[in-house]
């Protein structure tokens, strides 16, 4: 995979940022660390970034994953922005709940309700 | 992915060997050997899952931090079932190993859930998930992991209540969205 080719999908939809997977899987280190930054780059940009992360495409995802899922939440948190999670199969899911990252990351069922949830 | 018999590192021959290589490619087809294995061990689909999920974390830190994401590393799974003995029911032990630099099995450490960082979730998604985790260095080169995991265990009643929090509700995940005090 070249260094440039992005892994995400990204659409602006009144005033917030949609980022989805292109990969099924999320768990070699080189994809995890250009997602990071491509995501990271879309909060810069912003004074106080709107972020919907969905994961409808992604059927797995590795604990480095979750690494970077977090450190794009502190960047949000400094930046007064707002992260929603949605659309994650349940064992992903689930990964959350061991983590007990679900009580840091609001987690929506689909896009459709995360949308509805920015102030 | 091919089958193998080698075993040196143990008394008695495992069920199953699977032997792989370090590449992310074969994660999905060893989390569905594992999972299917131990359906029909008798866990429970929930169980199931999470023993393959803690393979998969296992081997994701082989491929990561053992073989620093070369592909053509060899790493091993292998499977033994374990009998009702009186005291422990039925079910699974599993040994993780590879040919990576040995490390002290003391370092090897998960951390603080509530210190919210990046790294070392994998080391306590496989600690929660399964009764015994233990890590040792192979004779001669090498590290092992095994994973010990009883279908009526202490992670398999973690399994049931958090199954059981989720259907009731107490989960963050629902339609309408949740206000977890960390919202960003």
């Amino acid at each position: 995979m070249p260094a440039d080719e992005t892994r995400l999908r990204i659409t602006d939809q009144d005033g917030v940022t949609r980022v989805e997977f292109l990969d099924r899987n999320i768990l070699d280190e080189a994809s995890i660390q250009r997602i990071g930054e491509e995501i990271g780059e879309i909060i810069d940009a912003s004074s106080e970034p709107k972020l919907l992360i969905s994961f409808s495409n992604v059927d797995h995802m590795s604990s480095a994953a979750l690494g970077t899922l977090i450190t794009i939440h502190h960047k949000i948190r400094n930046r007064s922005g707002q992260l929603r999670l949605a659309d994650i199969d349940p064992q992903i899911k689930e990964v959350f709940s061991i983590t007990k990252l679900d009580r840091i990351f609001t987690i929506h069922e689909d896009t459709a309700s995360a949308l509805k949830s920015f102030g | 992915m091919t089958a193998s018999h080698a075993s040196p590192d143990v008394q008695t021959q495992p069920d199953v060997v699977l032997r792989l290589v370090s590449d992310v490619r074969y994660l999905a087809g060893a989390r569905e050997l594992v999972s299917g294995v131990a359906r029909r061990m008798g866990f429970s689909q929930d169980s199931s899952s999470h023993l393959a999920l803690a393979v998969d974390e296992a081997l994701c830190n082989v491929i990561r931090h053992g073989y620093h994401q070369e592909q053509d590393k060899p790493i091993w799974v292998k499977i033994w079932p374990l009998a009702d003995d009186g005291t422990q029911g039925p079910g699974v032990r599993i040994v993780i190993e590879d040919e990576a630099e040995q490390v002290d099995p003391s370092v090897i450490q998960g951390r603080d859930l509530d210190d919210i960082r990046p790294g070392g979730l994998g080391v306590h998604i496989i600690r929660q998930v399964v009764d015994q985790a233990d890590y040792a260095p192979r004779t001669g080169r090498g590290m092992s992991l095994t994973l010990v995991k009883r279908v009526d265990g202490p992670s398999a009643l973690r399994t049931r209540a958090l199954s059981n929090d989720q259907e009731r509700g107490n989960s963050c995940c629902g339609g309408s969205g949740c206000a977890p005090s960390g919202d960003s």
